[in-house]
This record gives structure tokens, C-alpha cells and sequence, in this order.
């Protein structure tokens, strides 16, 4: 499985990695993207089968970056991972074909069971 | 009031000398070992590979644990029991008090009681002071976000002892800072005492941090921004449009504090500091 990681916070990257090895997904191949324009050149290459997006993010946020990753892939599968779980955002992002919205501090089960659903 | 270390309110009040606080410190840091010290202790790894670990560990973002396994200096199990011995064997500041023969067991609990008292300013009193200064309820769910996720990730006691307005009083630690703005603007600081700082990252990332690096800076930056983003979620209930900016960290020299409201907390770790600008 492919699992592009789009988050500002380098620890974030090392955290997702940290509990998905904990819980033996450890088949996974990952990529790291720290703001939307990385993510959306990342994502033409590296064709992931999930991206974990974060919403706020310097350069270009998590909203304006699903626009693109789908109009680019309609069927990515994007998965919101952000504190700013706002029922706005949430609707927002679940309107523009997020598959879901975990907010943070999210659970290791939480974030376990939607990487478990894309494999 | 000026939030201050059991330590130093001893020797304010006169109840402990300087030399005294200076020899029970040093006694503390010399016998809470690090988890490499610790290690060749217990002759499980030598002085030289202690010191191998350590340099790989300074030059990536990795825990000590992490880095002796990768080595395969050391075993899970090892690292397990390495960092339980490491809590059983803390000794706390009171701790060397009474075992320094500086105060007995009975007089610090009175002493430590009266500090308890003295840090206190009655509820009452700080809620009238938080109703004068808000404003849509941005003061008290800001408090109150805090307060829930700071126990909740670090499984710590956390309290509201003081709330100041324009306060020149500088504060130790790592400053992280983040903006909200739309409907309402606000800005979000918090200055955490180094000890603050570690129990957040090693909680949060459930791994021993002993010393402030760059992913304890990281970590206080993605606190500050879970913390604001809840704020968000609780204030935009009932069509209150918020966006956030990302969080960002200040260095000490350049972070005005006199220009933000001050709540000051005490936890069991140490002293966090909570500035927000309306």
C-alpha cells in the first residue's frame, strides 16, 4: 500500500509512521509532503492509494490542496487528519470527496482502522 | 503573585538557604539518571557505546531507546526495564529535602501545604477577573480546551493559579504561538517550562524525552495547534465562521508579553503559561 503523509509538522510524519508500525501495518510504502503544492507533485508520481491531509498548512491549506489532488485523481482516496474539525471544514472537505475527517489528537485505532479500510 | 518553584519559595520564606537549594539541585541531577547512564549501570551497555548512542541521537530525530535498538546495543525488554528502574528511582526536590536532613518529613508537608495555599488565588476571585476581560466566551473555552487536553494527554493535573493582565513577568520555556481569525480574531501563546515540554512530547509520542531538541519544539508547536483547533470546533457552534494560521514558535528576545492577557497554570511538572491577544 502507498500512504502519502501531507502535514507541516515533521512529527506528525513520525508519529503516523510510529503507531501504524506499532500495529504491524507495516507493509506500507510511504512519502512525505510538508505543504500542498508538495503534495500535489508528490501524488502525480507516486499515485498513493491514501493521503493523509492536514488542513492547516503555510503555502497552500488542506481544503485548497483535495480540490486539486481530486481534479487531478478523482478517485484518490484523502483522508482530513487536522485539529480544525469545524462542522464548516468537516462539511467542506467531506463536500469535496474527502473519505473522511479524524480529528486531533486523534486515536491510534482511529487512524489504524481508516488505514486498515484503503489497504 | 509571581509563580514560583517549591525551591524557591523555601528560600524567599527563609525556610532553605541558597547553598541548600543549590546542594539539594545537584544532588537531584546528579542521582536522576539518564536512561544511557542507567544503562551502563546496570553493565548492559559500555561508556563508549553509551556515547555512540548519544551521538547518533543528536544528529537524528530519534529517543535513546530507539536509537540502542536500531544498534542492537539494547532489547525491548531492556529498554522496558531500563525505564522503569528510571521512575522508580526519580527522587523528587522534597524527597532531598528530607534526605539532606534540610527539613523533616512532617515540616515539608506543612511547608509544601503553605506553598499549596500561597499559589491559590481563590476561584472566585479568577473567574470575576476572566468575566471582566470576556468576550464571546473566548477566555473561559480557551481555559477550558486547554485544560481537558493538556490532562488528557499528558494524564497530568493542570490549574488555573493566576491571571494577569499586561504582565511584565518573564516566563522560562519554549513559546509556540498560532492565530485564529474570521468571525473572531485571537491569538494563542503558550510558554511551557522545559520540564512541561518534555512530559507533553514524551507523552505524546510515548518516548522518553530528557533534553529539549527540535521535535520538542515540534511537539509543543502541533500542541498549541490541537489545542487551538478544539478552541475553534467549541466557538463555531452556531454559524461562527474560524480559520487558523499555521503555529509558529518565538524566540524568547523577540515575544513582547506585555501585550497579551497572562493565565498562569502550575502542573505537576512544572508551570505553563497561557497568553492570549483579543
Amino acid at each position: 500500500m502507498k500512504l502519502l503523509i501531507v502535514d507541516d509538522a515533521k512529527l506528525i510524519h513520525f508519529l503516523v509512521k510510529k503507531i501504524l508500525k506499532a500495529n504491524d501495518l507495516t507493509n506500507i510504502e510511504f512519502q512525505d509532503a510538508f505543504n500542498g503544492n508538495e503534495a500535489i507533485e508528490i501524488a502525480k508520481d507516486f499515485q498513493p492509494d491514501l493521503v493523509l491531509l492536514d488542513v492547516v498548512m503555510p503555502e497552500k491549506d488542506g481544503i485548497e490542496t483535495l480540490k486539486i489532488l481530486k481534479e487531478n485523481n478523482p478517485t484518490i482516496s484523502v483522508i482530513m487528519v487536522s485539529s480544525l474539525g469545524t462542522e464548516a471544514k468537516v462539511t467542506e472537505a467531506l463536500g469535496l470527496g474527502a473519505k473522511a475527517f479524524i480529528q486531533k489528537p486523534f486515536d491510534e485505532s482511529e487512524l489504524c482502522t481508516h488505514v486498515k479500510n484503503a489497504s | 503573585m509571581a509563580i514560583k518553584f517549591f525551591g524557591h519559595y523555601l528560600t524567599d520564606e527563609g525556610k532553605l538557604s541558597e547553598a541548600q537549594l543549590a546542594e539539594a539541585i545537584e544532588y537531584q541531577n546528579k542521582n536522576n539518571l539518564s536512561l544511557g547512564q542507567l544503562a551502563v549501570r546496570e553493565g548492559l551497555i559500555t561508556t563508549a557505546e553509551a556515547e555512540k548512542i548519544n551521538d547518533k541521537q543528536r544528529s537524528q530525530d530519534m529517543r535513546f531507546g530507539e536509537v540502542a535498538l536500531s544498534l542492537d546495543l539494547l532489547t525491548d525488554p531492556q529498554i522496558g526495564e531500563l525505564l522503569t528502574t528510571q521512575k522508580k528511582e526519580k527522587i523528587f526536590f522534597g524527597e532531598v529535602l528530607v534526605l539532606k536532613r534540610f527539613m523533616t518529613e512532617e515540616k515539608l508537608q506543612a511547608e509544601l501545604k503553605a506553598f499549596e495555599s500561597e499559589q491559590n488565588i481563590e476561584v472566585t476571585e479568577l473567574q470575576d477577573k476572566i468575566s471582566e476581560l470576556d468576550k464571546n466566551n473566548l477566555i473561559k473555552d480557551s481555559i477550558g480546551v486547554l485544560q481537558t487536553l493538556y490532562s488528557r494527554i499528558v494524564l497530568d493535573h493542570i490549574k488555573l493559579i493566576q491571571v494577569s493582565k499586561s504582565d511584565t513577568t518573564p516566563r522560562s520555556g519554549i513559546i509556540s504561538s498560532q492565530a485564529m481569525h474570521g468571525d473572531l480574531d485571537l491569538e494563542f501563546v503558550i510558554q511551557a517550562d522545559d520540564a512541561v515540554s518534555l512530559a507533553v512530547s514524551s507523552k505524546y509520542l510515548k518516548m522518553d524525552f530528557d533534553a529539549i531538541d527540535e521535535m520538542v519544539v515540534d511537539i509543543m508547536s502541533e500542541f498549541v495547534n490541537v489545542v487551538l483547533g478544539n478552541i475553534a470546533v467549541k466557538l463555531s457552534v452556531g454559524n461562527v465562521t474560524l480559520d487558523l494560521k499555521p503555529p509558529l514558535t518565538i524566540e524568547s528576545s523577540k515575544f513582547n508579553h506585555a501585550q497579551y492577557y497572562c493565565f498562569d497554570f502550575i502542573t505537576t511538572q512544572g508551570n505553563l503559561t497561557l497568553y492570549l491577544k483579543l
